[in-house]
């Protein structure tokens, strides 16, 4: 029977984090998928590493470090994963929106973040934007990475450092103990570990069920359309000034489907429109509407998108907490479980942050960083 | 570029005029528009750019143009008097 | 025509009017259904009779003209089928969309080639192409023609090539005579085909086209040709087709189980014998169902019509007709997919190009596979290979093959992702709210 220090389950971008964290401080991990690489959430999302989209607080802190380690990560392994600051750009169109913005620039900026509040001359930074921009607010060091490129440095990376991956195998069973958890795969191979990380996101409520236990995760879908390559300049990540507000906001409603604009080119001259958010279960098809009205919010940002050609249109599933935090630590009752969820659609920004946060939990015994506002027991 | 291009065959004789990134065309009855593309006589002076190739039958959609202002693969779609096709290298390949 | 009493007439959309659509439109109309009818190519037949555009009226368009209840729509791209029975297509002014009973796709197959160094380039293309060509396009290339790649397929295209003016300088068959004696006794069971086939290489030998049987292009260069022997013919246009693979594309919008054929070397719809997918509504019948041949696929659309009304009212289907000879097409096709699969090349260079849409290589994806990684999603995510255009209709098979390669099974065919073909955003805008 194989015997690790930890089994992380889920390749995508938080279990690839956390493995490479783990593994980095000296731990011996295997990691485990259902599917393939990354094949849940990361692999739906655009690759948002954002301060501008989040209001003065624990998650801009967070996201402002996990941008730190980002550029850490970039420097020590090499950059095959896009990984850009090439900065976001967030744009107000009335006069309403305006001061909501530059009252938004001035919270960051006494938080020490690099954002500035522009009434003009943003045409050098963004051509495309439509006529009826008011304002811009611009983050020169926000960046955006292709994430399942970042899933695959890193599983390449711990493969050739002697990590085993286990592609297409669910857990069968985890029996935690005192000083172990006994893990058995689909396969039939059984794994005992002296920990178990869950970067199952959304899904992670489906594995802890036969223990009794659950984390008050829900999946709240988005959809995303790719644009193909054309003649239309998207330097930075672009969002209205409604995306933020869609991102942070934390009630359900059960039928309500926000839409707000949110646009990126890749690397490869693809341009990614984004956003919805609504609670429909585990339901990942397309709705068509939905795709027309997110287009709909991105034409009225940057209007020349109207003659470029849709390739794609997709949904994923965010990782919804309640209270808008992840949710990182041991699991009360089963406290050689580690949990790391909840991310919702700042999964990318926060993931290097949240490799750090699990391995200083295994490594060094912290389990309540941030006052314990992460904790999944905060929800007892 | 190898090959020495493309000639009609069946040719009827008859033929409908057709713009192409704003010069007028002469090209056979009957064609489909990447016909009239890859046959243009400009082609061969280099005034017309056809649109990569592959299949002829709408599968790998790397002949797309706009004609008359809407997108559609070139192979799939019928050459008609007054057509306005535009090709534009930038796009897919 | 009339239905069961006091019940509407069920409406049925039918996909595709190649000989399995054609054959699925007449049955459907027949039992009393009404048919609505989408193709993308501007005139019905699909690839195997394509026609140009001026020719006169198909038979089904004359049909057509004159009958109530088939609406037909040629020349409009589906841009996805949804389980629910509603097709997304693209209309006068954007994306439209209508509702239907049951849907029956029958969108055909298209020809591709293994990766070969050099490719794709300029003067090269499949050789269905170069039957487009001539008979639906209206243009022949001037020139050295070279037509290369596997199978009987070669002959057909080289023959109508010469037919239409062309100059075919070499037929290069991976393929051995033996491989065609073996077929022949097959052959005896479509005494039609295999009359036209020997026929055409009659023809050919006797407008002296050299046919080379056992050779395989090994490398193109610029209009050169390079043979597994390491002979150079120089061509101004060359047509490569090694095999055909199901055109799977809407079926999969819709969720259709697709399955990996390792004979056939390609992804087709998992369907019952008489074109019933795993979703209730959706049928698929001809080469959807897997490369058998246009014999095979008109007598699928005969086999599917009584199936998609008794379904839709609740009955059982009579016993279906011609199941023996399905069987034995599906056996013919079978063995020449066996021969085909024979004579492949296992081991394409690693610095081939696999996906043209991206450029994509031969290399990047068997690095992907050493990792462990079998499904084409996750092969496509960190390769790019389906990310193009063309939406990985050309490389889904051959990124297939190197997972086999690796001794792994293929898992999980590219998921479609929505619009099957793409549309501007201006259009998709002006679709219904």
């Amino acid at each position: 029977m194989a015997h690790v220090d930890a089994v992380v389950v889920g390749s995508g971008i938080i279990g690839s984090f956390v493995a490479l964290a783990l593994h980095e401080r000296g731990l011996r991990v295997m990691v485990v998928d259902r599917a393939g690489l990354a094949p849940g959430t990361s692999r739906s999302s655009d690759g948002n590493l954002l301060c501008s989209d989040k209001s003065p607080g624990l998650m801009l802190e967070l996201s402002h470090r996990s941008l730190q380690a980002w550029h850490r990560f970039a420097e020590r392994y090499g950059n095959h994963c896009e990984f850009d600051p090439k900065g976001s750009t967030v744009v107000a169109r009335s006069p309403t929106e305006a001061e909501g913005l530059a009252e938004l620039v001035r919270a960051q900026q006494a938080d020490g973040i690099d954002c500035r509040f522009l009434e003009s001359g943003w045409e050098a930074l963004e051509p495309h934007l439509g006529p009826d921009t008011v304002a811009v607010g611009h983050w020169p060091g926000d960046a955006q990475v292709q994430p399942m490129l970042a899933c695959y440095q890193i599983a390449r990376h711990l493969r050739e450092a002697g990590v085993e991956y286990r592609f297409y195998q669910a857990i069968e069973q985890l029996e935690p103990t005192d000083d172990r958890v006994v893990v058995t795969l689909a396969g039939g191979e059984t794994v005992t570990a002296g920990h178990v990380c869950l970067c199952t996101g959304i899904w992670t409520n489906e594995v802890l069920k036969p223990l009794g236990l659950s984390v008050p995760i829900e999946p709240r879908k988005g959809h995303i359309a790719v644009l193909e390559r054309g003649d239309v300049a998207v330097n930075s990540k672009i969002a209205d000034f409604g995306y933020q507000a869609a991102a942070e906001s934390t009630e359900i409603d059960g039928t309500a489907v926000q839409t707000a604009a949110i646009i990126e080119a890749t690397r490869s001259g693809t341009i990614l429109c984004g956003s919805s958010r609504e609670f429909a279960g585990f339901d990942m098809t397309v709705n068509m509407e939905t795709v027309q009205r997110l287009l709909a919010d991105c034409v009225g940002v940057v209007p020349d998108l109207a003659r470029l050609r849709v390739i794609r249109a997709y949904a994923g599933l965010r990782p919804f907490s309640r209270d808008g935090l992840p949710v990182i630590g041991p699991l009360p009752g089963a406290e050689r479980v580690i949990v790391a969820t909840g991310h919702e659609g700042a999964g990318h920004g926060l993931a290097a942050i949240t490799g750090e946060i699990v391995a200083e939990t295994l490594a060094e015994g912290i389990t309540h960083p941030y006052g314990g506002r992460l904790h999944p027991e905060r929800f007892l | 570029m190898s090959g020495q291009g493309f000639r009609p065959v069946r040719d009827s004789g008859e033929r409908i005029m057709v713009a192409i990134d704003g010069v007028e065309h002469e090209v056979p009855v009957g064609m489909s528009v990447l016909a009239a593309l890859l046959c243009a006589d400009a082609v061969a002076d280099g005034r017309v750019i056809p649109p990569d190739w592959f299949c002829g039958i709408g599968q790998c959609q790397r002949c797309r143009v706009r004609i008359n202002g809407r997108e559609a693969a070139a192979c799939q779609t019928p050459a008609r008097p007054g057509d306005v096709i535009e090709t534009r290298e930038n796009w897919s390949g | 025509m009339s239905s069961d009493a006091g019940q509407p007439a069920p409406c049925v959309s039918v996909i595709g009017t190649g000989p399995a659509g054609e054959a699925a439109i007449r049955g459907l109309l027949a039992r009393g259904a009404r048919v609505t009818v989408f193709d993308e190519q501007p005139r019905t037949g699909g690839n195997i009779s394509r026609i140009r555009a001026t020719a006169p009226a198909t038979p089904l368009e004359a049909l057509a003209a004159e009958s109530p209840e088939l609406i037909l729509r040629s020349g409009t791209r589906v841009l996805s089928v949804e389980s629910d029975g509603r097709v997304w297509f693209e209309g006068g002014d954007g994306a439209e969309q209508a509702s239907f009973d049951a849907i029956v796709l029958a969108c055909g197959a298209y020809d591709l080639h293994d990766p070969v160094p050099g490719l794709p380039a300029r003067g090269v293309t499949s050789a269905g192409a170069l039957q487009a060509l001539g008979k639906g396009h209206g243009i022949m290339p001037r020139g050295r023609i070279i037509i290369a790649g596997s199978g009987p397929f070669l002959t057909v295209v080289a023959a109508g090539v010469v037919r239409a003016g062309g100059t075919v300088t070499h037929v290069i068959d991976r393929l051995r005579r033996s491989d065609y004696a073996r077929l022949a006794p097959w052959g005896l069971g479509i005494p039609g085909n295999s009359l036209e086939f020997m026929q055409k290489r009659r023809w050919l030998a006797r407008a002296g086209v050299p046919i080379r049987y056992g050779a395989a292009v090994a490398a193109v260069g610029d209009g050169e040709l390079i043979t597994d022997a390491d002979e150079r013919l120089a061509f101004d246009h060359l047509g490569l087709t090694e095999r055909f693979v199901p055109q799977t594309q809407l079926a999969r919008t819709a969720g259709c189980r697709i399955q990996y054929d390792p004979v056939g070397g390609y992804w087709a719809v998992a369907t019952d014998s008489l074109g019933r997918s795993s979703q209730p509504r959706i049928y698929v019948i001809g080469e959807g169902q897997g490369i058998r041949g246009w014999r095979h696929a008109q007598l699928s659309g005969e086999r599917v019509a009584p199936a998609v009304l008794s379904d839709l009212a609740g009955r059982t289907a009579a016993r279906p007709t011609g199941e023996w000879r399905r069987r034995f097409l599906i056996g013919f096709a079978r063995g020449l997919e066996r021969a085909q699969a024979r004579r492949a090349r296992q081991t394409p260079d690693p610095d081939a190009v696999i996906c043209a849409c991206e450029g994509a290589r031969v290399r990047a994806v068997d690095q992907a596979v050493a990792l462990g990684l079998a499904d084409l999603s996750s092969i496509k995510v960190v390769t790019r290979c389906g990310m193009g255009p063309c939406q990985g209709r050309y490389c889904e098979a051959q990124v297939s093959e190197r997972i086999r390669a690796a001794g792994l099974e293929p898992r999980g065919a590219l998921n479609q992702r929505a619009f099957s073909r793409p549309l501007s955003v201006a259009e998709v805008l002006n679709g219904p709210r």
